[in-house]
C-alpha cells in the first residue's frame, strides 16, 4: 500500500508522455492546399476549421467543444464542432460531406477508422488539411494525430491496477462497448501491463452495455458470480462511477480496488473517498483545443507533428486539484 | 320448434339429444384451469430456467442474489406495466426510453437546483404524463400509427434531453448545489431497503404491479382497454369512447416511465442524456410480449408481464453468473426472447382449437 | 299499436364522392311496430342504418325522435336515445368472454375506477342469453370458442340487454339455423309486445312476410314506398318494387337443376375424411357435371368441409382429385390438381379488400401473369376484362377497390378468381350469403353453365332454399357425420331437416 503510494505520487506529477508517434511531422509546402484555401491564408480572412466529434451526445462532448471554443476565440480562426448524436459513421461521413466546400481544415474522431478513412482521404485529396485528434485513424492519411495513445493509455490503467493490487489478485474489466475499436485497444493495454504480474488473474472482460442501471446490475451480477475478484478495471468514464458504487454500497471499500477513467463529478468524489484509487484523465478540453490550434499552425507554415495530450493520473492524494 | 334445448344437457346424462344445437363446454378441474392460464407458459419457462441456474451456479439462488435481481428488474417492470395497457389497447409506445432519460434528468436538475423533493418529482412525473398525452394525441385524433408517432418522440425527447442538459451528465450531489436533507430522502428512494432488507425500487415496482393488476382486471377502465384493444367497433358500438381510452393508456405509460427514470437517477445519482435508457423502449416491449401480450392488441395480463420482466432479468444474471461471453450473451437473449413467444404462441393456438 | 312515430326521417340525403347514398329520403316509424327494410345491396339501408348508429352524420334533412328533433352525432348519442343496432358484419371483442361481450355496454359505461362485479355480469349476461334460448352457452367462457352463428347470437344480446326502444337488425339471422331463427323471430316478436320497435333489413322476402307488420322498400338511395303487410302482399311484389322491374319468383328458381347429361365421371372422392371435433369419417364422391349441396345445421361439421377438403385444416383420411391424392395442409396442392375454393368470409377469407378488382382476380394464378416476377399489365387488364364481362360483374372500372363493390358483385370477382385457375372441381360454401335477389340468381345461373360444361361443383350451404333448388344431389350433415343423401325428388325441406336434427346414436338405431 504505502509502496504505491510512492508510485502514484510520482507519476501523477507528470504527464507521462506517450512514445508511439506514428506520423512524421509534416509541412504545408509538402501539401497540395485547395487554392480557395490557400487564397484565404493569403488574403488572412478566418480559417475555418472543422471539429467533428465522434458522439456529440456522450459525456466528453461538452469538454472538447469547450476547447474547440476556446481556440475559436483566437485570432482569424472561425472553429465549429460538428458530429452525429450516438456513434453513427453514417451520419457523421454525410455531415462532413455536406460541409466540405466550406472547410479550411478538418479535425477528425472517427466514429469507426474502416468507415471514415476512405472519406479523410477524399478530404485530402481535395486539398484540405485533414488532423485526427483523440481517436487516431492509422488507415487514413491523416497529417498528425492530437490526443492520448489508446493502447499506452490502457497501459498506464494496467500498471496502476498492478501497483494497487501489489501483484496479485484477480481482475475483471468493464467496459460499455467491448466491440468497440477505442475499448478493444485501452483492453489490449491494460492485458499486456497486467500480464506482467504473474500473481494476476484477468477473470473476464465483462461488457456492461450503456444505461447507467444496466451497467450497475452488470456489475453486481459479475461480483457476485466471482466472489474473489479483488480489482475492478474500467476502461471508460461511465463504468467507473458504478463500479465504485458497488464496492462502496457493498462495504468492500479497500478489499476491492478500482481503477478506472475520466473525471466525471461521480468518479471525482468517489476517488476523494478512497473508493476508487485511481483515474486517468484525458484532458479532453485540450484535445479539442489542440485540434483547432494544430491546423491553425499548420495552415500558417509551421511544421506540426503528432501531440500527446497526456495521460494525467489522479489519487486520493491529487484529486483535490481538480475539485474546485 | 317446441323442444327445449337444455332439458338433455345435464351431465352424466347419456340420452340423445337431437334438439342440442351445441354442446356444453366440459366442466374443468382446477389444474386445468392453471394449466391453460395464459401465464402458464411464461411461467413455466421461468421455473424451467431458474431451475437450471440454481443447480448449475452456487450462488443464483441467494437471498442477495435473488433480491439483486429483483432490484435489477424493477425499473423495467414499472414500465412493462404501462406498455402492458398500451399493447393492449392496440398502440405502441417506442418513446418509453427517451421519456426515461428526461424526465430522471429534469427532475435530477431541479433538485440541483434547490427545489423540494416533491416539486420537483411532481414535475418530472408530469413531464412524463405530457408525453404520454402527446402521444395519445397524435395516435387518436392526429390519425397517425402509434408506431410512427412515438418513433417520432423518441427522437423529439432525447433530442430535448440533450438540449435542456446540454449534453453534461447531471449528478445529483450536494457538491452540485442539492440540499443534503432533500437528497437523503431521493436517495432513499432509489438506494434504500424497506425493513433493511428490501430494495426500495423492488417495493415500488410491487406497489406499482399490485396497482396496475387492479386497474386493468378489476375496474371498468381496464376493462374498456380490454374492449378497445379486442374491437374497436364493437368498443365504440357500445357506447365506449375509443381516444380517451387510448390517451389514458399512453399518459398511464408516461408516468411511469417517468417514474422508472427518477428512480433511476436516486439509484445511481448520476446520469447523461446522451447514454440513459438509450434502446430501453426493446427491452420492456419485448418483456410485455415474452408475458404474452400481443402487439396486435387485446391480450395480456399484469402477471404475464411480470414473469416476462422476471425472464429477461434471470436471464441476463443468469448469463452473467454462468461466465458467457458478453458477445454470446447477446444471442441467448434474443434466443430466449424468441423461443419463449413461439412457446406461448403454439400452446395457445392448441388451446383454441 | 298505436300510431305514434317514436322515429321520424325528415329528406334525409347523404353523399359520398360519387354516389349519393340516401337521396331526400323520409321515413317514419310507429312505437312497437316490426318494420322491415328491404332493397338490393347499395339501396341506401347501410347508410341508413349508419346515420341511426351515429357513425354518419346526413348532409341535410333531419331526425326526429318522439317527435322532438334531435342529432345524432355519436354511437353513445344513438346509445342514449335507446337505439341498438346490430350490423350483420359481427363487431364482437374476441379477446372476451360471452357474457363481457354481452354487457359490452353497462360494463365500459361504469366510472373509470369502480370495481367491476364479474360475478353479476356472468349472471346478467345468462339472464339475456336465456331469452335468445341459449342457456347451454356458458357466460363466462371465452367468445373465441363459439361459432359463427353463436357470435351473431350474442351480438344480438349485446342489443337487447339494455334499456331499447328502437332495435335494428341487419340480416341478423344469416348464420343462424332455423330453429335458431324461429327463437330470434320469437324474441322480437316478444320486444314488440314489451313497445320496442324494430327495423329490420333483410334479403329473405318470405321471413319480413311472416314478420313485419310494415314494409320500406329502397331502391338507388330512395324511399320508394312503405306498405302495410297484409295478404295482398307478395313475394312477388316485393322484388317487383325492389329492382324495379317485374321478374316473378318462378323465373328465379327456374334454374332447377335436372340431372346432368354426363356419364357420372368421378372427379373428387373423398374417403373417410376425419376433422378432430368436427367431423367423422366422412365418404362421398363428386360427378364431373353434378352440383351436390351440402346441408345441414351449424355445429353439423359442414362449415369445416369445405376447408378441409381444400386442405386449409389438418384432416385425416383421403381426398383425390382424378387420381391424384392430395396432401393436407397444402391448398397450392388442391390448386394445382384443379380444385377452387370459394369460401363463406368474403371479407376475412375471401378479397384482398385494399386491392382493386384485377387484382384480385388475377391474385390465384399470379404465374401465369408475371415474366420474371414484374406483372405483366396487359396481360392481367385482358384476362380480368373477360371474366368482368362473363360474368356481367358491375364494375366502375378493372382499377376500382374491391372492399367499394357491392356484396353480389364482390362474389363474382372472387369467383372470377376462382375460375381462373381453370378448376376440374369447384367448391362454395355460403356462396350467396348477403346477396341480393338479383344477383343470386345470377350466380345460381352461373354454376348452372359451368356444371353443363363439365365442372363438378360442391355448395355448401345454410340456406335451404339455395340447396334445395340448385342441387341434383344433397348431402346432409348432423352430429359430425354424413347423414344422409337425397336425389331427385326427395330433396324437400322436410326431408333434409329430418336428416339434418338426427344424432349419430338414432342413425345407428
Amino acid at each position: 500500500m504505502r509502496k504505491f503510494l510512492y508510485a502514484t505520487v510520482a507519476s501523477a506529477t507528470l504527464m507521462l508522455t506517450a512514445p508511439a508517434a506514428m506520423a512524421d511531422p509534416v509541412n504545408v509546402s509538402d501539401f497540395k492546399l485547395a487554392p480557395r484555401i490557400a487564397e484565404r491564408v493569403a488574403s488572412g480572412e478566418p480559417l475555418n476549421i472543422f471539429v467533428s466529434y465522434h458522439d456529440v451526445s456522450n459525456e466528453f462532448s461538452p469538454f472538447v467543444r469547450s476547447g474547440v471554443e476556446r481556440a475559436d476565440k483566437m485570432e482569424g480562426v472561425n472553429a465549429r464542432f460538428i458530429g452525429p448524436v450516438g456513434a453513427d459513421a453514417d451520419a457523421q461521413i454525410s455531415e462532413i460531406e455536406t460541409l466540405s466546400s466550406q472547410m479550411d481544415g478538418l479535425a477528425i474522431s472517427s466514429v469507426s477508422s474502416d468507415a471514415l478513412a476512405p472519406l479523410i482521404n477524399r478530404i485530402i485529396a481535395a486539398g484540405i488539411p485533414v488532423i485526427t485528434y483523440n481517436t487516431d485513424n492509422g488507415e487514413s492519411d491523416r497529417l498528425v494525430f492530437a490526443g492520448q495513445d489508446l493502447i499506452q493509455s490502457g497501459r498506464e490503467a494496467g500498471k496502476l491496477m498492478a501497483d494497487v493490487l501489489d501483484g496479485k489478485g484477480r481482475v475483471i474489466i468493464t467496459t460499455l462497448d467491448a466491440a468497440a475499436q477505442w475499448s478493444l485497444d485501452r483492453e489490449s493495454g491494460a492485458r499486456e501491463a497486467l500480464a506482467e504480474h504473474p500473481g494476476i488473474e484477468v477473470v473476464r472482460t465483462l461488457n456492461t452495455g450503456t444505461d447507467p442501471q444496466e451497467i450497475y446490475a452488470a456489475i453486481e451480477n459479475a461480483m457476485l458470480a466471482d466472489s474473489k475478484i479483488t480489482g475492478i478495471l474500467s476502461l471508460e468514464c461511465c463504468s467507473t462511477p458504478p463500479a465504485g458504487e458497488w464496492v462502496d454500497r457493498n462495504g468492500r471499500v479497500g478489499d476491492i480496488k478500482v481503477v478506472g477513467f475520466d473525471l466525471l463529478d461521480q468518479t471525482v468524489e468517489l476517488v476523494s473517498k478512497g473508493v476508487v484509487q485511481a483515474t486517468i484523465d484525458q484532458a479532453p478540453e485540450r484535445q479539442g483545443y489542440e485540434a483547432v490550434n494544430l491546423l491553425v499552425s499548420f495552415l500558417g507554415g509551421k511544421t506540426i507533428d503528432d501531440l500527446d495530450t497526456g495521460v494525467g493520473i489522479y489519487t486520493p492524494d491529487n484529486i483535490a486539484e481538480v475539485m474546485k | 320448434m317446441t323442444e327445449n334445448p337444455t332439458a338433455a344437457s345435464g351431465p352424466g346424462e347419456t340420452r340423445p339429444s337431437p334438439q342440442k344445437t351445441w354442446s356444453d363446454p366440459p366442466r374443468v378441474s382446477l389444474i386445468r384451469r392453471l394449466l391453460s392460464a395464459k401465464e402458464t407458459g411464461v411461467f413455466l419457462a421461468l421455473v424451467v430456467m431458474c431451475v437450471f441456474l440454481s443447480m448449475s451456479t452456487e450462488s443464483f439462488l441467494s437471498t442477495t442474489n435473488l433480491l439483486n435481481v429483483g432490484r435489477q428488474v424493477s425499473l423495467l417492470g414499472i414500465m412493462a406495466i404501462g406498455m402492458t395497457f398500451v399493447l393492449i389497447s392496440g398502440e405502441i409506445d417506442l418513446s418509453v426510453g427517451s421519456t426515461y432519460a428526461l424526465a430522471g434528468l429534469s427532475t435530477g436538475m431541479l433538485i440541483v437546483l434547490g427545489w423540494g423533493l416533491v416539486p420537483a418529482l411532481a414535475m418530472g412525473l408530469a413531464c412524463g404524463a405530457a408525453i404520454g398525452l402527446i402521444n395519445g394525441l397524435l395516435s387518436t385524433y392526429g390519425r397517425l400509427p402509434s408506431l410512427i408517432a412515438t418513433l417520432g418522440m423518441l427522437s423529439i425527447v432525447r433530442g430535448s434531453a440533450l438540449l435542456l442538459t446540454d449534453g453534461r451528465p447531471v449528478t445529483v450531489n450536494v457538491r452540485n448545489g442539492a440540499d443534503p436533507a432533500i437528497l437523503d430522502r431521493f436517495e432513499y428512494m432509489g438506494q434504500g431497503y424497506l425493513f433493511g432488507i428490501i430494495p426500495m425500487q423492488l417495493v415500488f415496482f410491487i406497489v406499482l404491479a399490485i396497482l396496475g393488476w387492479l386497474l386493468l382486471s378489476r375496474t371498468a377502465f381496464g376493462f374498456r382497454v380490454f374492449a378497445v384493444g379486442g374491437s374497436e367497433k364493437a368498443a365504440r358500438v357500445s357506447g365506449i369512447h375509443v381516444p380517451t381510452v387510448k390517451i389514458w393508456s399512453f399518459v398511464i405509460m408516461g408516468i411511469l416511465a417517468a417514474a422508472a427514470g427518477i428512480l433511476s437517477l436516486a439509484f445511481l445519482p448520476s446520469g447523461q442524456a446522451g447514454r440513459t435508457g438509450l434502446g430501453l423502449e426493446l427491452d420492456v416491449i419485448a418483456a410485455v410480449v415474452v408475458g404474452g401480450a400481443s402487439l396486435a392488441g387485446g391480450l395480456g395480463t399484469i402477471l404475464g408481464t411480470v414473469f416476462g420482466v422476471l425472464i429477461i432479468g434471470v436471464l441476463r444474471n443468469g448469463l452473467v453468473l454462468l461466465g458467457v461471453s458478453p458477445f454470446t450473451q447477446e444471442v441467448m437473449i434474443g434466443l430466449v426472447i424468441i423461443v419463449a413467444v413461439a412457446i406461448d404462441k403454439w400452446s395457445s393456438t392448441r388451446r383454441s382449437t | 299499436m298505436t300510431e305514434k312515430s317514436i322515429l321520424e326521417l325528415r329528406n334525409i340525403t347523404r353523399t359520398f364522392p360519387g354516389v349519393t347514398a340516401l337521396d331526400d329520403v323520409s321515413a317514419s316509424f310507429r312505437a312497437g311496430e316490426i318494420h322491415a327494410i328491404i332493397g338490393e345491396n347499395g339501396a341506401g339501408k347501410s347508410t341508413m342504418m349508419n346515420i341511426l348508429a351515429g357513425e354518419l352524420s346526413p348532409d341535410s334533412g333531419t331526425l326526429h325522435v318522439n317527435g322532438r328533433e334531435t342529432t345524432i352525432g355519436s354511437p353513445r348519442q344513438s346509445q342514449a336515445l335507446g337505439i341498438r343496432i346490430v350490423f350483420q358484419e359481427l363487431s364482437l371483442c374476441q379477446n372476451l368472454t360471452v357474457g363481457e361481450n354481452v354487457l359490452l355496454g353497462p360494463m365500459a359505461a361504469q366510472p373509470a375506477l369502480s370495481h367491476l362485479n364479474r360475478n353479476s355480469a356472468v349472471r346478467a349476461a345468462t339472464d339475456v342469453l336465456a331469452r335468445l334460448g341459449m342457456s347451454d352457452v356458458r357466460a363466462d367462457t371465452p367468445l373465441a370458442g363459439l361459432s359463427v352463428a353463436q357470435k351473431q347470437l350474442v351480438e344480438i344480446a349485446r342489443a337487447i340487454s339494455q334499456q331499447v326502444h328502437i332495435l335494428v337488425l341487419d340480416e341478423p339471422n344469416s348464420a343462424l339455423s332455423k330453429r335458431e331463427t324461429q327463437r330470434l323471430f320469437d324474441m322480437v316478436r316478444s320486444l314488440k309486445e314489451e313497445g320496442v320497435t324494430i327495423l329490420y333489413v333483410s334479403h329473405h322476402l318470405d321471413e319480413v312476410l311472416a314478420l313485419a307488420d310494415r314494409i320500406s322498400v329502397m331502391r338507388d338511395g330512395k324511399l320508394i314506398t312503405t306498405l302495410d303487410n297484409g295478404p295482398d302482399v307478395t313475394v312477388d311484389k316485393l322484388v317487383t318494387l325492389m329492382v324495379g322491374r317485374s321478374v316473378n319468383a318462378a323465373e328465379q328458381y327456374a334454374l332447377q337443376c335436372e340431372v346432368s347429361d354426363h356419364p357420372a365421371e368421378t372427379a373428387l372422392e373423398v374417403r373417410d375424411l376425419s376433422v378432430p371435433g368436427h367431423i367423422r369419417h366422412a365418404t362421398f364422391k363428386l360427378s364431373k357435371g353434378e352440383i351436390l349441396g351440402i346441408a345441414g345445421l351449424p355445429d353439423s361439421g359442414k362449415d369445416v368441409l369445405a376447408e378441409a377438403i381444400f386442405g386449409l385444416l389438418p384432416r385425416g383420411g383421403e381426398v383425390e382429385i382424378g387420381g391424384i391424392r392430395l396432401s393436407p395442409g397444402k391448398p397450392y396442392h388442391s390448386i394445382a390438381a384443379g380444385m377452387s375454393l370459394i369460401p363463406a368470409d368474403r371479407r376475412s377469407a375471401g378479397a384482398l379488400l385494399s386491392m382493386s378488382v384485377a387484382e384480385n382476380t388475377v391474385s390465384a394464378a399470379l404465374k401465369k401473369f408475371t415474366r420474371l416476377g414484374f406483372m405483366r399489365g396487359g396481360a392481367v387488364k385482358d384476362i380480368a376484362n373477360r371474366y368482368v364481362r362473363e360474368l356481367d360483374a358491375r364494375v366502375a372500372s378493372l382499377g376500382q377497390k374491391i372492399a367499394t363493390l357491392s356484396g353480389g358483385n364482390q362474389q363474382k370477382i372472387i369467383l372470377a378468381r376462382g375460375l381462373i385457375t381453370g378448376p376440374r372441381v369447384l367448391i362454395l360454401h355460403e356462396p350467396t350469403r348477403g346477396i341480393d335477389v338479383g344477383a343470386k340468381a345470377e350466380i345460381y345461373a352461373i354454376l348452372k353453365s359451368l356444371a353443363a360444361d363439365g365442372m363438378a361443383i360442391m355448395m355448401i350451404s345454410s340456406e335451404l332454399p339455395e340447396v334445395m333448388l340448385h342441387s341434383s344431389r344433397v348431402l346432409v350433415m348432423a352430429d359430425k357425420i354424413v347423414m344422409g343423401q337425397l336425389t331427385g325428388a326427395q330433396i324437400t325441406e322436410e326431408a333434409i331437416m329430418s336428416l339434418a336434427t338426427r344424432s349419430d346414436q338414432e342413425r345407428a338405431a
